[in-house]
């Protein structure tokens, strides 16, 4: 699916990270000195935050969005939509989308979905988001996306406890003067790569007594499709816009690994790889907030960088589905704040 | 696509095993510094290069440097 919708803006950005951090190192007793030194080598990965017991994705959710209507000084009877991306909603039903507009105080009137993708899924937020505005349904749309990886996956597996983390983000998109080109695929042929079945249906009553946090993952098959669909749907995009790669200002890719990150810039063979950052040593993986963490985190990290020239940004994620797409945005006039816990 | 090249790049992904260790007839599988992070590697590599996309099956199933790069070359053709 590819299409360009006219009249919308992101307006605001923001990143919730949990207080607590577990470094990798911790897992020396576990997995002894050189496997945790040459996994950290590899994922480039050297500390992640971990939401607390009583902690949810929609707590983050709410911190993030409470913090960036106070920023903003938004008036909250003007957002109209909600859309709640997330593997870890609070229940089962109802939708935390609709917990959150109660929780954030917001009107009756909100329209609210969940949407469950994970490293995507900012991406597939932010199309939502915009087709509520362009389709004339909604003014101001409150995206939510996050995940608390910590209580989704095992663990005790070292692919995961190594890899991912805990994060939220809250993104404002509005009627306004800009233009979002997106390029999004689906392929549910391979919807076994990473699954989950113990929390659905389709195996009741078998998983009654299985852990809803013993997923299965292919990491091999989703390097994969990373590695063969990443570059293309960026290529795809940059198409679309009529736009060059080396003059995009910022490429916000999903941080899964440092492999991941530097296999994408040599593929793009970008001239300004430095545009491409890496971003997730203190973070992990952190499903569908990557991308907007790699927005709010490096301009404050990095010396040098002046979001008010991101005039052509493109973003691009890939995973659980599967599923993988890019947008192309101007984030120039975007309100981009520092992380918070 | 030339074998001795392509021994080459498949050594480049190793950083500890010396590249004079790394023949056509490796099994690479036994080579002491051989983990999973090593598939990804030679999945990108063999993307970059190659233009060519391996499971993680195919460098499992794969015993030997030549074979890994037997099966590359039926992939490009």
């Amino acid at each position: 699916m590819q299409c360009i919708l006219n009249d919308i803006k992101i307006r605001g950005i923001i990143t919730c990270l949990p207080k607590d951090v577990k470094e990798m190192t911790d897992y020396i007793s576990v997995y002894g000195e050189k496997e945790v030194t040459d996994t950290i080598a590899s994922s480039g990965i050297e500390r992640v935050h971990v939401a607390k017991q009583n902690e949810t994705t929609s707590d983050l959710c709410l911190r993030a969005a409470e913090a960036l209507f106070e920023n903003e000084g938004i008036d909250k009877s003007t957002i109209d939509g909600i859309v709640f991306v997330s593997l870890t909603p609070d229940y089962a039903f109802p939708a935390t989308s609709v917990v959150l507009q109660g929780r954030l105080g917001l009107s009756k009137d909100v329209v609210a979905f969940d949407t469950a993708y994970g490293c995507s899924g900012y991406i597939y937020g932010l199309l939502q988001a915009a087709t509520l505005i362009g389709s004339g349904v909604c003014k101001n749309v409150l995206l939510l996306a996050g995940d608390t990886n910590s209580k989704l996956l095992d663990q005790t597996r070292k692919s995961m406890a190594m890899v991912f983390g805990d994060a939220a983000s809250a993104t404002l998109i509005c009627k306004g003067e800009g233009i979002l080109g997106f390029d999004l695929h689906t392929n549910g042929y391979a919807y076994e790569t990473v699954i989950n079945k113990n929390t659905g249906f389709r195996m009741w009553p078998y998983n009654l007594d299985k852990k809803f946090n013993d997923q299965e993952m292919k990491d091999d098959d989703v390097f994969s499709i990373i590695v063969s669909q990443g570059p293309r749907t960026i290529k795809a995009v940059l198409e679309l816009m009529g736009w060059e790669k080396d003059d995009v200002d910022f490429y916000g890719l999903h941080q899964a690994t440092k492999i991941t990150i530097d296999f994408m810039r040599k593929k793009l063979r970008l001239v300004h790889p430095e545009r491409a950052p890496f971003d997730i040593v203190n973070y992990g993986n952190t499903g569908p907030t990557t991308v907007p963490l790699v927005l709010t985190d490096f301009p404050y990290r990095a010396s040098g960088i002046d979001t008010s020239k991101w005039k052509k940004v493109v973003l691009a994620a890939y995973g659980v589905g599967m599923s993988w797409g890019s947008v192309a945005c101007d984030l120039s006039k975007t309100h981009i704040y520092k992380p918070i816990n | 696509m030339e074998l001795e090249d392509f021994i080459q790049k498949f050594a480049n992904q190793f950083d500890d095993t010396d590249a004079s260790e790394i023949k056509a007839d490796t099994k690479f599988h036994e080579l002491g510094e051989w983990s999973s992070m090593l598939v990804l590697a030679l999945i990108a590599m063999a993307n970059i290069e190659y233009d060519v996309t391996l499971t993680g099956q195919d460098v499992k199933d794969a015993e030997t440097v030549e074979d890994l790069f037997n099966l590359i070359k039926v992939k490009l053709e």
